[in-house]
């Protein structure tokens, strides 16, 4: 082959070559990119957004969705690494506590008309969508998920033990003589708690909220060592010392489930998406559901309401965020995702779904939402709850008494309040 | 190795400073060539180990020099800088009985450790020297801890120390005490010693491995000569065995206590440190700094008082060990 001819030949084929680029990096920038950090709820989780993502990017073709699906133990410090790194998902599904950390870290936008149209965001539980994510006035996201807590009664048990499983527990003293009256009578723990892992706060919570305690101060300062906080303490220690509950140093949520499961603890607080794992893993065991009691006669009760919220990047592509959010908040998907995962539904649309209506524990727990109460928000959240866990530590090994363990955590909270 | 121009030119004795341009063969010329290839040498083994050091530079010098900045400011969360705070931090490490407490139970948790895998290591290595049968099973199974992940064997334990469902628990009820449930991770005194035997249980492969490999580098002369002058099993390995192996020893301690010091998963997979901190060790309490509480600037003057103390005695170790082998 002549020099010439390879000249030639050279050139041609890098015509083509560039054309073919030039027409492939047109193809990509035609086609929108979105990113989705989705939390894992269960092993149900994967599927179910790969399915709606394949879905979406079907009826779209001009959006690649980058998907991610992480564990929930992780995925607070990898969206703060993200922040960090300047690479924030365009759509987070975070939990509704930390919303404020995003927001000070600005690395949100706040929810506008531009990305939810009138008719879905008239289609939302008003209570989930006015209180869930407004922080600084303004609204940041979306529920995505919804739970209540309530008391999961072994309803077997209970009865064993001369207690009847159906009557509401009024009181503190009532809880306090069925969980020492199921110890005494069949062997098995009246109840369990965790003072050990990430949800240890929350089962000290249950009790402070329900005895008119609050966690922040309208200051931001701490609350939760009230006398109402140390109350609710000393209840918890008093269940420990009587023998009544596994030990809750050594045990976290993990642990207790399947104890629960296997008859060996009659109650637990737990949200409403532990009954479809239970019913899963012990068939033969019948719940029944109960609202957490107050101190005293009288008081307001309390049912602690937990969303999770679909955050917006500050760099989200606009057009295709919101056919995103569109098309994961339709009823079918909703549906789909709350049956999935048992979360109480997030839309008035979803309201005719006898998944939810026909199981009468979920239905407890619907019947339950007129008295929640959510989240409160505080940009230094996980501190306090890392140091209300530390507190109960401190009072169930007696290195210190209900009181001076809060106050405690409280100055140790009140110094990190800028 | 290149002579220098110095040395050349003394050594030819013979240079007057009359001949201003010297000869191809003359003393000068040839310092002069053995100038112009050592400088050569060095400009290419510049250039060969310029990536090294640049790698180095990046992933080890920077990040220390960033920590070490780190530590003399407040850092959020997201990296930002907060202000700077001088030796703030450290003073109120050194100030907080939590570090305190925290650093004398990492002392107590690595020097546990070390001393007792060391001492099992070196029966086992000795031990698996001998022929018997059933050896390349015996030296199979050893090493299956070492082939699990940390965090998964922290599982393995935690779910044994489980006081309902575990095999501890069950172990305990059929030797004789039926009734006994015991919260192995809820109470500090029982967790704590539990968390060092799993250390123990998890370092020893890695230690038997080096050991044996130690004992297997000496020269067997030395035992048939000791044997025929009649010493005893004792004494064979008190001075032959221990003497020789006391390089690998020297390595294989040093590697142990960093590799103990900084270990994390054990602790934090089994009580996170709890509870009320009892059994944290200095990598726990820095990672709830760093975390759990979000102060970057202070779980950095943590990192830093930790790579102080593991620097200081690798230092102090090779020095005493080395000098010692050396002689």
């Amino acid at each position: 082959m002549s020099i010439h001819r390879l000249i030639v030949k050279s050139a041609a084929l890098l015509t083509a070559g560039i054309a073919i680029g030039a027409l492939l990096a047109g193809a990509a920038a035609a086609q929108q990119k979105l990113s989705f950090l989705a939390a894992e709820y269960s092993a149900k989780t994967l599927p179910f957004w790969e399915q709606v993502v394949a879905d979406f990017e079907a009826a779209n073709p001009d959006i690649d969705v980058t998907l991610e699906v992480v564990g929930w133990n992780t995925i607070h410090d990898l969206t703060a690494q993200r922040i960090a790194a300047g690479t924030m998902p365009d759509l987070v599904n975070t939990a509704t506590i930390w919303v404020p950390e995003w927001v000070d870290a600005a690395a949100i936008r706040p929810l506008g008309d531009d990305l939810v149209d009138a008719t879905l965001r008239a289609d939302f539980v008003p209570a989930l969508f006015d209180k869930g994510a407004v922080y600084n006035g303004e609204n940041w996201g979306l529920p995505i998920a919804a739970a209540a807590r309530a008391i999961l009664l072994n309803k077997g048990l209970l009865a064993q033990a001369g207690f009847d499983p159906d009557a509401p527990i009024a009181t503190w003293d009532d809880y306090r003589s069925i969980i020492v009256g199921v110890k005494e009578k069949t062997g098995a723990f009246g109840y369990a708690f965790d003072a050990k892992g990430v949800r240890a706060f929350r089962d000290f919570g249950y009790y402070l909220l329900n005895n008119g305690g609050t966690f922040f101060a309208a200051d931001g300062r701490a609350a939760f060592n009230s006398p109402e906080g140390v109350e609710a303490l000393q209840f918890l220690v008093d269940l420990v010392k009587a023998g009544a509950v596994p030990d809750p140093l050594g045990t976290t949520l993990e642990d207790y489930q399947p104890m629960y499961e296997a008859g060996r603890v009659a109650t637990m607080i737990n949200g409403n998406f532990a009954i479809a794992g239970i019913k899963a893993n012990a068939p033969g065991l019948e719940i029944a559901v109960a609202a957490v009691p107050v101190k005293t006669a009288g008081q307001t009760p309390v049912t602690w309401g937990v969303t999770d919220t679909l955050v917006i990047g500050k760099a989200a592509p606009v057009e295709a965020s919101r056919k995103f959010i569109a098309h994961i908040f339709s009823t079918a998907v909703r549906n789909q995702f709350d049956e999935a995962e048992g979360m109480l539904p997030v839309l008035l649309s979803q309201a005719g779904n006898p998944a939810f209506t026909g199981d009468p524990n979920i239905k407890a727990f619907i019947d339950m939402l007129p008295t929640s109460q959510f989240d409160p928000f505080h940009p230094q959240y996980a501190q306090m709850q890392e140091l209300v866990k530390t507190a109960m530590q401190s009072a169930i090994t007696g290195a210190a008494s209900p009181k001076d363990a809060l106050d405690k955590a409280a100055a140790d909270f009140n110094a990190l309040v800028k | 190795m290149a002579e220098t121009p110095g040395s050349a030119t003394r050594s030819s004795g013979s240079t007057d400073g009359l001949a201003d341009t010297p000869s191809a063969g003359s003393p000068r010329a040839r310092s002069a060539r053995a100038y112009r290839r050592s400088h050569d040498d060095r400009a290419a083994a510049s250039a060969y180990l310029a990536p090294a050091f640049a790698l180095v530079a990046i992933f080890i010098c920077l990040p220390i020099a960033l920590t070490l900045w780190m530590s003399l400011n407040e850092v959020d969360q997201f990296g930002r800088f907060g202000g700077f705070v001088g030796l703030g931090h450290y003073l109120a490490l050194f100030s907080d009985p939590q570090f305190i407490a925290a650093a004398w139970r990492t002392v107590i948790w690595t020097v546990s450790i070390v001393a007792a895998t060391t001492v099992i290591a070196l029966f086992l290595a000795v031990v698996l020297q001998q022929k018997f049968r059933g050896r390349a099973l015996v030296r199979g199974l050893l090493l299956l801890p070492w082939a699990t992940g940390l965090v998964i064997v922290s599982l393995l334990w935690r779910w044994m120390a489980h006081p309902d469902f575990g095999a501890i628990g069950r172990v305990v009820n059929a030797i004789g005490f039926p009734a006994l449930r015991v919260e192995w991770l809820g109470n500090p005194a029982l967790a704590f010693p539990l968390m060092i035997w799993v250390g123990i249980w998890a370092s020893i492969p890695f230690t038997t491995l080096v050991l044996a490999a130690g004992i297997q580098s000496i020269d067997t002369d030395l035992y048939e000569a000791a044997t025929l002058d009649g010493a005893s099993q004792w004494r064979l390995f008190r001075d032959i065995t221990l003497p020789q192996l006391r390089p690998v020893l020297a390595v294989s301690i040093l590697l142990n206590v960093i590799f103990v010091f900084n270990s994390f998963p054990i602790i934090w997979v089994m009580t996170e440190g709890g509870p009320a901190g009892a059994t944290d060790t200095l990598i726990t309490f820095l990672y709830r700094k760093g975390f759990r509480f979000y102060d970057m600037g202070a779980a950095s003057a943590t990192s830093v008082v930790v790579f102080a103390i593991l620097l200081g005695f690798a230092i102090l170790h090779t020095r005493i060990m080395w000098r010692n082998v050396l002689r």
